[in-house]
């Protein structure tokens, strides 16, 4: 029961992180919040359709296209946040109508998000509950699990949505900014696996301060993506989406502080 | 003319390392258990791990310590590539039956 609560927790509470973060900047780009429950609605269909067919997936590429299409996806979701990002920061000050950007962008984001977590949440049901005889337990905790990721995105969204607004738009920079840093670096991990990127010798090994199975590791690893032990190739790529995203938050800034604020004006 | 026999060289020593025969390890899942389920490997060497599931469940095959992460399907095969890894024990599991899919790699 305690192990499908685990799992489960685990896959609803990254794509929970996003949509809650995503949810607590509508405010700034005006869009409804109902737009999300769409575009999680994608990605509940996509996940279905994905898990039927995850056999022909994972043969493919000389069996890895597992990685490859988790790669993928994580790449997408990364770049089309800092897309929406930079949309977000420049909103109010651009006279560029955004408007019609904002949907499709948020649709990719959303929807491959619940998408990549769905998937291995059916196939956990489907291709495994489903198949022992007293699997009540764990149903029970697959959901309790479930409902803690559920209530932590919802925490997330109402703790933001109390921040004054300036602190607000700061820390959704921020948390967005070591998601996508988290997201290409475990991209390239996947990589990794699959043999299409070197991994070369850990860059360090913090596994007896902080072990990755402990709470505390777990908590990391959805937040920063940590590892005990990461290629150096991994920690690059972080530092370098980190530094995009600073790039763009500074020339952002640079382009606000020279122009008018439309945000009343529309 | 040598530098193109240098040239001739080089692509073959690089497209040798990059095509180079990977050792190959098998472990099959059977009734929620890894079979071996202590296997040694060599040190700093890259290895191709082909992981056979004989169960009707599908299992997640999950090492903290490899960085790696699988889903293998019921009644099939999935490949993972891990390595070149310093010596060292490396212990891996099946994440959707903890109690009982516990397996090492004894990396020498």
């Amino acid at each position: 029961m305690l192990n499908s609560l685990i799992i489960i927790l685990r896959e609803v509470l990254e794509a929970a992180i996003i949509i809650s973060v995503i949810m607590a900047s509508l405010e700034i780009t005006k869009i409804k919040s109902s737009w999300l429950l769409w575009c999680a609605l994608v990605g509940i269909i996509g996940s279905i359709l994905m898990a039927e067919h995850f056999s022909v997936i994972s043969n493919a590429f000389d069996g890895v296209g597992q990685e490859i299409s988790n790669a993928t996806m994580l790449f997408t979701i990364a770049l089309f946040m800092i897309i929406y990002l930079f949309i977000f920061m420049r909103y109010s000050y651009s006279r560029f109508n955004f408007d019609s950007f904002i949907r499709p962008v948020l649709l990719i984001i959303i929807s491959i998000a619940v998408m990549r977590e769905g998937v291995e949440i059916i196939i956990y049901i489907n291709g495994y509950i489903a198949h022992i005889s007293d699997s009540l337990p764990l149903l029970i905790g697959g959901s309790i699990g479930a409902w803690i990721g559920f209530s932590t995105g919802i925490l997330i969204y109402y703790s933001l949505f109390h921040c004054a607004l300036n602190l607000r738009i700061k820390i959704i920079i921020f948390v967005s900014a070591i998601l996508c840093a988290g997201m290409v670096s475990e991209g390239v991990l996947y990589l990794i696996q699959a043999d299409w990127v070197e991994s070369g010798r850990p860059l360090w090994d913090s596994s007896s301060i902080i072990s990755e199975s402990s709470i505390v590791g777990q908590l990391l690893y959805a937040i920063f993506a940590y590892e005990a032990t990461p290629a150096p190739i991994q920690v690059i790529v972080y530092g370098v989406t980190l530094s995009v995203i600073l790039f763009l938050f500074l020339i952002t800034n640079r382009l606000n502080n020279n122009s008018h604020d439309y945000s009343n004006k529309r | 003319m040598n530098l193109l026999r240098l040239l001739l060289f080089f692509s073959i020593l690089v497209a040798n390392s990059v095509y180079a025969k990977k050792p190959v390890y098998e472990i099959v899942i059977r009734d929620h258990l890894f079979y071996p389920s202590e296997f040694e490997i060599p040190a700093d060497t890259k290895v191709k791990l082909i992981i056979l599931n004989e169960d009707n469940t599908s299992e997640e095959f999950e090492s903290y310590e490899l960085n790696r992460e699988k889903i293998v399907m019921g009644n099939s095969k999935a490949i993972v590539f891990i390595g070149p890894l310093a010596p060292g024990r490396y212990p891996f599991f099946g994440e959707f039956n903890i109690k009982t899919a516990q397996g090492t790699i004894l990396v020498k």
